[in-house]
């Protein structure tokens, strides 16, 4: 049964090196066969690749402990559950699941804009099928899901596909089972949508690269490429705010973001990604920056790769690096390679990228999105810098009196801080500046309200109790982007209304489905603006207090009192778990209980690793977060930390009014026919203010 | 990478495009070689052969021991904590043996890896370890024999090179048969 | 640090759990229950007391880990003796300092503002400047590229704004990026 998983993988590996060379000597010889077969390969691959997922999801599902793969991820007690989602959480496992999104990306684009792209289309799939290849030769001669255990006359046993001299395959009776800290809701499908994110980003680099070969540089593929990087924008959005959520409420010290190196990884693409997708709009509009936005979707496509590198090779040591193997020289002779090939073709097409470009005004919303770009890159640089710093310092000490060392939380914080506040200022002024120029009299129409309503929000803030200068400012500056779109949004409906005679609601629906681009854009901004008011509330005005409390004692945090109950112990199927009562006051008010805990697993790999229950209270004005530590007596006495986190729920409402913003953008227009109408009557160059 | 991406577009920017190729490629190519060294360093880098790196310890004692002026004797050196659950396992284990060798040509060395002042004096003194120890701060020696986890013990022979590293607790027996394997080649 | 290396089932990870200290150091972080601490005399500092000084320190074992909220043995040691200091007497800062005297920088999670670790601290900086300051001059010349043809541009501004309270006039500016926007989608 496994044996299918292996040949599928093989014949997928054949037929995309087939399908490489199909692709590229057909688009060399003007053979539309040679093309077409190309196509097919790659349907052929994506089938393939499907097939061997399904061989290994059925393994672990059937805990076939022939496989090396299933007896490391899956148990006995394991719930069935967990065993679906061991498909992603260890190294094979989570690299053949890679190559089936990126199977199912390759796919469906192929399918999307095979008729649209007459030309591009051999390029981008040969492109497309040789990221897969890479995979699956990763996954074919450094870490096969589809290994077996074997024991070896020595005892020992190794996992490898065929059997060494004079073994025999080892079938143990139970697994290792899944990492415990893993099995948590968040943590089975944050993986997911970060993979949904990063493989994504392949294809607008698919597209950029036969853009580039083929010459076809105008408008046309970047209106392509915009969707298909929005939709991979908006996974990777989600992956990292579920990988937040899971930091926060599994790991145990009250906050969610700890710029770990593979949380960094994440970040990295999702800032590049961010700056391409303003800057694409200067060149749908200007035909401006065409090197820039290439430049743009490889830094994005080279730094998934890197990240994916980073956290599976052990470069680095990071909380999250749960498998680590020996891929790092496939991966890094990859990264190499397509760095100086995208290079090399960007460097030999520069000639056809030139654009001859003209700003109107420094001051238009064009320069605004420069400055966008620049403090993006800029952070991502940094954040890169400061991830690799472990390696960038050790290289150093040989040569300069510097010590290895890692950067924490405080340099990232302290670096980048700063530079998002810029970010987000600048977001809220970018929309109330007009494409090409803005005069004096725009100027003050546009920013007098948001300006007055920041400072307002500023004041309140300052009256309400915050008194650090930074947060104060930061504050003032999400007050004055959601002024900024409150005016815009007020605008528009409004004119709407008179000149429509649309009712309120009606109006406001109809602003954001004649315009998705525009107004999703901005609802997206109101979600930044909700998680950085969540940030500024958990990092600057977090509360913690610590105690050993006898049953009956009580302990006071902020508003919050917590009187110790006693400790209860109960057992779930694959885990002994003990639990403390708490009774909670907030103001003096009882308010309920809590019931922090600790779960014992009693798998091989968690029997060791009692996994923090946190119980967390969410509101909208403050979480309070409370954490089992430790007991003695018998349970008589027991230690807790509890931390009361400001605004902290605003995260995920902002996460989610983020993913509704970017759907709203991304979601078909229904009004075709009217909009090209509208769009036919007003002339392109008007540029009203 | 900030700087070099938007230059290639403007016009004027044509007669600079070459030095602007140059250090982007330049940069990329940089950027690769760390990954590299990233790479290179993270591999196994515990000694385990060859020329033991010398090393100078201070003791809690307050004398200096320096690998190289050992020269000539066999050289147990074991990494240990107190915060180290499995070297509690061999620390008797360890002291006896010392016991055994101390007056046949054998050193023994403790590295107090990581580790706080008053709980490591308690652990000696619980332990009755009384071959030298002392505190490897900063983690220099650990690093130098690219340790990877507590507890490790190097058998360093009369030349100076690694004979054998115990990963994990060792035993008296183990480190014994080690030990006179060494004697006995070096009176040989 | 035995804790991984019983795991022999499947030989890849007792390799891993040898060759990954700071991961198993990690994962033993989050593996020991620390017995609440041991019966101190009374006039030790409380938890909170300790866990601010903790707050500010990351443990040197553990990437990226802060010392108030990591588990591992060397970890409550380090509390015990941050305890132990400020029974002592000794200030935050002190203990701080102490702290970087034995374990280095990595405590503090960031490079000390000293010698060339200045460089570190200088880069952001430096590279803000340095990048807005070009961004500027590049965007400088692009304006003067154009010089003949934003006058017409500018003239229609000029008129728009000037009928600021049109509002025709702000239905035209969103159809008109309606029309320049959805037409590319």
């Amino acid at each position: 049964m496994a044996d299918l998983g292996l040949i599928a993988l093989v014949i997928a590996f054949v037929m995309a090196a087939f399908g490489i060379g199909a692709s590229l000597l057909g688009a060399w010889l003007k053979r539309p066969a040679l093309v077409m077969a190309g196509r097919n390969a790659l349907y052929v691959v994506c089938g393939f690749v499907a097939l061997a997922s399904l061989t290994l999801l059925l393994a672990l599902m059937r805990r076939d402990y022939s496989l090396a793969y299933v007896v490391n991820q899956v148990s006995n007690s394991q719930p069935m559950f967990y065993n679906i989602s061991a498909f992603w959480g260890g190294q094979a496992g989570s690299l053949l699941f890679w190559t089936l999104v990126l199977a199912g990306y390759s796919a469906a684009v192929t399918a999307a804009q095979w008729k649209r792209q007459p030309v591009l289309r051999p390029y981008v799939t040969a492109v497309l099928l040789g990221v897969l290849l890479f995979f699956l030769t990763v996954m074919l001669f450094a870490a096969n899901p589809f290994n077996r255990l074997w024991q070896l006359p020595s005892g020992a046993t190794v996992s490898a596909l065929f059997a060494p001299a004079g073994a025999v395959l080892a079938l143990p009776a139970d697994g290792v089972g899944l990492n415990p800290i893993l099995q948590n809701y968040w943590m089975v499908i944050h993986p997911v949508m970060l993979y949904l994110g990063w493989i994504g980003m392949v294809v607008p680099f698919a597209f950029a690269v036969a853009a580039l070969a083929t010459r076809q540089l105008g408008n046309d593929w970047v209106r392509t490429i915009r969707r298909w990087t929005l939709v991979p924008w908006m996974f990777l959005t989600i992956g990292i705010l579920m990988g937040s959520q899971w930091a926060y409420v599994e790991l145990g010290w009250g906050g969610y973001w700890a710029w770990d190196p593979v949380e960094n990884a994440s970040f990295l693409p999702w800032l590049t990604a961010t700056a391409f997708l303003h800057s694409i709009m200067i060149q749908e509009r200007r035909g401006m920056l065409k090197v820039w936005n290439m430049a743009l979707i490889f830094l994005t496509f080279e730094l998934t790769m890197v990240g994916t590198f980073i956290t599976r090779s052990g470069v680095i040591e990071s909380v999250h690096s749960f498998a680590l193997s020996n891929i790092g020289p496939l991966f890094l002779s990859f990264i190499a390679l397509s760095m100086f090939g995208f290079l090399a073709l960007l460097g030999w097409r520069l000639p056809d990228l030139r654009s001859s470009n003209h700003l109107d005004s420094m001051v238009s919303r064009e320069s605004a999105f420069l400055f966008n770009n620049l403090l993006l890159v800029l952070i991502a640089v940094l954040t890169l810098f400061g991830t690799l710093y472990p390696i960038i310092s050790d290289a150093l000490s040989q040569i300069l009196p510097i010590e290895r060392m890692a950067f924490a939380a405080p340099w990232f914080n302290k670096v980048t801080g700063p530079l998002f506040l810029m970010l987000i200022a600048l977001m809220g002024s970018a929309p109330l500046l007009s494409w090409r120029k803005s005069s004096r009299e725009t100027l003050r129409k546009n920013f007098t309200f948001p300006l007055l309503f920041g400072v307002a929000v500023a004041a309140l803030a300052f009256l309400l109790g915050v008194r650090k200068p930074f947060s104060a400012l930061s504050f003032g500056v999400a007050g004055f982007v959601v002024g900024g779109i409150m005016q815009e949004y007020y605008r528009g409906t409004k004119v709407r209304r008179t000149t429509k005679g649309e009712s309120w609601p009606a109006a406001m629906a109809q602003l954001l489905r004649r315009n998705q681009r525009r107004y999703g854009g901005y609802i997206v901004h109101l979600g930044v603006i909700m998680v950085m008011t969540a940030i500024i509330g958990a990092n600057a005005y977090q509360s913690e207090g610590q105690a050993n409390l006898t049953r009956g004692e009580t302990l006071v945090v902020e508003n919050y009192a917590l009187t110790f109950e006693g400790l209860q112990q109960s057992s779930g199927s694959t885990y002994d778990a003990v639990n403390a009562t708490m009774l909670v006051t907030r103001n003096g008010r009882p308010v309920g209980t809590v019931t922090p805990g600790m779960h014992f697993y009693n798998t091989v790999a968690g029997r060791d690793q009692p996994t923090n229950e946190i119980a967390i209270r969410m509101g909208l004005a403050e979480d309070l977060y409370v954490v089992l530590a430790g007991w003695e007596n018998a349970g008589q006495t027991a230690s807790f930390k509890v931390y009361v986190n400001p605004l902290m729920s605003w995260m995920w409402i902002g996460g989610v009014v983020m993913i509704l913003g970017t759907l709203a953008a991304l979601w078909p227009h229904q009004k075709e026919t009217e909009r090209v109408a509208a769009a036919a009557t007003a002339p392109r160059g008007a540029q009203p203010a | 990478m900030t700087g070099t991406g938007l230059t290639p577009t403007g016009a004027p920017a044509a007669k600079k495009g070459g030095i602007g190729r140059w250090a982007i490629l330049g940069l990329a190519a940089f950027f690769v070689l760390l990954l590299m060294y990233g790479l290179l360093i993270a591999g196994d880098k515990r000694v385990e052969a060859g020329a033991a790196p010398d090393f100078t310890l201070t003791t809690f004692d307050g004398d200096t021991i320096q690998l190289s002026e050992l020269g000539g004797q066999v050289v147990v050196l074991n990494f240990w904590s107190t915060w180290c659950v499995s070297c509690k396992g061999e620390a008797d284990d360890l002291e006896q043996a010392w016991q055994d060798f101390k007056d046949q040509g054998v050193a023994f060395v403790g590295v107090d890896y990581l580790d706080q002042e008053p709980l490591n004096l308690q652990w000696l003194e619980q332990y009755g370890i009384t071959y030298p120890n002392g505190p490897d701060i900063q983690g220099r020696i650990y690093n130098a024999y690219g340790v990877q986890g507590l507890p490790e013990t190097f058998v360093i022979d009369q030349q100076g090179n690694v004979a054998k590293v115990f990963v994990g607790p060792t035993t008296r027996a183990e480190l014994g048969a080690e030990i006179r394997k060494l004697l006995g080649d070096g009176a040989g | 640090m035995d804790q991984l290396i019983e795991f022999d089932l499947a030989d890849r990870r007792k390799r891993e759990g040898r060759r990954r200290p700071l991961v198993v150091a990690l994962l033993i972080c989050l593996a020991l229950i620390v017995p609440v601490a041991q019966a101190q005399e009374a006039p030790t500092p409380t938890l909170d007391q300790i866990q601010t000084v903790a707050r500010e320190l990351y443990c040197p074992l553990c990437n990226g880990v802060r010392l108030d909220n990591c588990e591992l043995q060397a970890c409550v040691q380090m509390r015990q003796v941050i305890a132990e200091r400020l029974t002592a007497g000794a200030s935050k800062e002190q203990i701080k300092q102490e702290f970087v005297a034995q374990y280095g920088p990595i405590v503090l999670g960031e490079p000390p503002r000293e010698g060339l670790n200045w460089l570190i601290w200088a880069l952001p900086v430096v590279a803000l400047i340095a990048g807005a300051i070009w961004l500027l001059w590049t965007l400088r010349g692009w304006t003067k590229a154009q010089t003949a043809a934003p006058a017409a541009a500018s003239a229609a501004d000029q008129s728009a704004s000037g009928r600021a309270a049109g509002q025709a006039e702000y239905l035209a500016q969103v159809d008109a990026d309606l029309a320049g926007l959805e037409e590319l989608d």
